[in-house]
């Protein structure tokens, strides 16, 4: 019989922060300034406290139920019915959020990178790969993924550090012009996407080393943290390259990364972001199969776990390419019908599950104290 | 069309001769298998001919679309007309 898989708190770490970060440190940016102007790091900042907040109550959760996921946990104090109605619209979430990802990532190499490529030719090979990751098991993917996303935050970095002499710090002021809605907003975009998908990635807790689970709290705190940071700095940076017109440029780092001229010797960089982009989408979408395989075989309680991932996969690009007929309907889903579904889908039920655990924590401890 | 029809068996082929030997040996693997190619055969037919046929997508767009569009749009009212509406509630 096949081993559990189990993998170190930092291993656990630098795959959330994979997960957290993947391709949101390319797409959020744009849509952030779009929405909050020079007050999206404000907006992020208020997005990141509230993830912060999520991400204690998966704890609670956890310590109730150590080794446990949130739906193993509702399943034990809710019955299998209603659990069952919290399962089912949370797959078809994860098979959309993967979805969307590949769209994403196809959108980025039609407009950017290749642009006589049919995008089915994406679709397809990232797909194809992910798989064959998530396929392979958690700890490859931690394993692996710790160098990937090294190369990932270096080069974001490195390349926004090389456009230095295009940053204009007056451009970060005023900093809410049009009151506090734009930040509201911004904050409602950046909790939909990434941080309410941190109760998704809640559900590789069970995989964390029985050992590790001491100081694994404090450090995924910390990992939520770098995380934030990781979001802010380039928000900030590409702010002050475009001023007001940063929320207008699509793939605003891409863009910053084509300016990159330095005694023309180091030029045309911008093949470095968009590798990042590449590596940050891969990992997420490899992460969020792996997540979708686990959470599908326990609904199913199928023995072979691995079998199902390549007819999901196979779905999943099908889904790719026939959702949207335009780019304008995927940013339309994205930035209106999708924060709500998530919101809908996997952050109310989880706050539910979290205060049914702190009602009945309170009822045990009020009858064990009598 | 051609192109899409040959990309599909491709795809079909692959998937299919790389399961294949565990499909032959187990019986739930074989059913759960077969559910889960319906939809993937339903979305196949919609990438061939172009057809404008409800997805899965369709019917989360159909119940969020409208409350996720008025949420986006409170939010982008100006922060003085925000206070006008919150005094007037009051």
């Amino acid at each position: 019989m096949r081993q559990i898989e189990t993998i170190s708190s930092w291993q656990l770490a630098s795959l959330f922060l994979a997960y957290m970060t993947g391709s949101a440190i390319i797409n959020i940016p744009t849509p952030m300034v779009e929405a909050a102007a020079n007050g999206a790091w404000l907006s992020l900042l208020i997005a990141n406290a509230l993830g912060m907040v999520l991400l204690a109550c998966v704890f609670y959760i956890d310590q109730q139920a150590p080794g446990h996921s949130f739906i193993d946990y509702s399943e034990k104090v809710l019955g299998k019915w209603i659990t069952l109605c919290i399962a089912i619209p949370l797959i078809i979430l994860l098979i959309l959020i993967i979805a969307f990802i590949i769209i994403d990532i196809g959108g980025f190499f039609a407009n950017a990178l290749m642009r006589e490529t049919p995008t089915y030719v994406f679709h397809t090979l990232i797909l194809l790969v992910a798989a064959m990751t998530a396929r392979s098991g958690i700890e490859p993917m931690a394993r692996m993924f710790v160098w990937l996303l090294i190369i990932m935050v270096v080069l974001s970095l490195g390349v926004l550090a090389l456009v230095f002499r295009e940053y204009r710090v007056e451009h970060l002021l005023p900093v809410m012009p049009d009151g506090i809605m734009p930040i509201l907003l911004g904050s409602y975009r950046a909790f939909s996407f990434p941080y309410s998908e941190l109760i998704l990635f809640s559900l590789l807790l069970p995989f964390l080393n029985k050992g590790d689970r001491k100081p694994f709290k404090k450090i995924m705190f910390f990992t939520l943290i770098v995380h934030g940071l990781l979001m802010i700095i380039p928000i900030v940076l590409v702010t002050m390259a475009y001023g007001p017109i940063a929320g207008k440029v699509q793939y605003s780092i891409f863009n910053l990364s084509r300016l990159v001229n330095i005694r023309d010797a180091i030029e045309r960089i911008e093949s470095g972001i968009g590798l990042v982009l590449i590596v940050g989408s891969y990992m997420k979408t490899s992460i969020m199969l792996f997540i979708l395989k686990e959470f599908l075989s326990n609904v199913l309680k199928l023995q072979d776990k691995q079998i199902i991932i390549f007819p999901i996969s196979f779905l999943i690009l099908l889904l790719s390419l026939t959702i949207f007929d335009h780019e304008t309907e995927f940013v339309d889903a994205v930035f209106v019908t999708w924060p709500l579904f998530m919101i809908t889908i996997v952050v109310l039920p989880f706050l539910f599950v979290t205060f049914v655990a702190l009602f009945k924590r309170n009822g045990l401890d009020k009858s064990e104290s009598q | 069309m051609l192109e899409k029809i040959i990309l599909l068996v491709i795809l079909y082929m692959s998937v299919l001769f790389y399961d294949g030997a565990e499909l032959i040996r187990n019986k739930q693997i074989r059913t759960v298998y077969g559910i889960a190619m319906v939809p993937v055969l339903y979305h196949s037919v919609i990438y061939v001919f172009d057809l404008p046929w409800p997805t899965l997508y369709t019917f989360v767009d159909f119940i969020f679309h409208e409350p996720g569009q008025q949420i986006v749009k409170s939010l982008e009212v100006d922060f003085i007309m925000f206070l006008v509406t919150i005094r007037g509630m009051g």
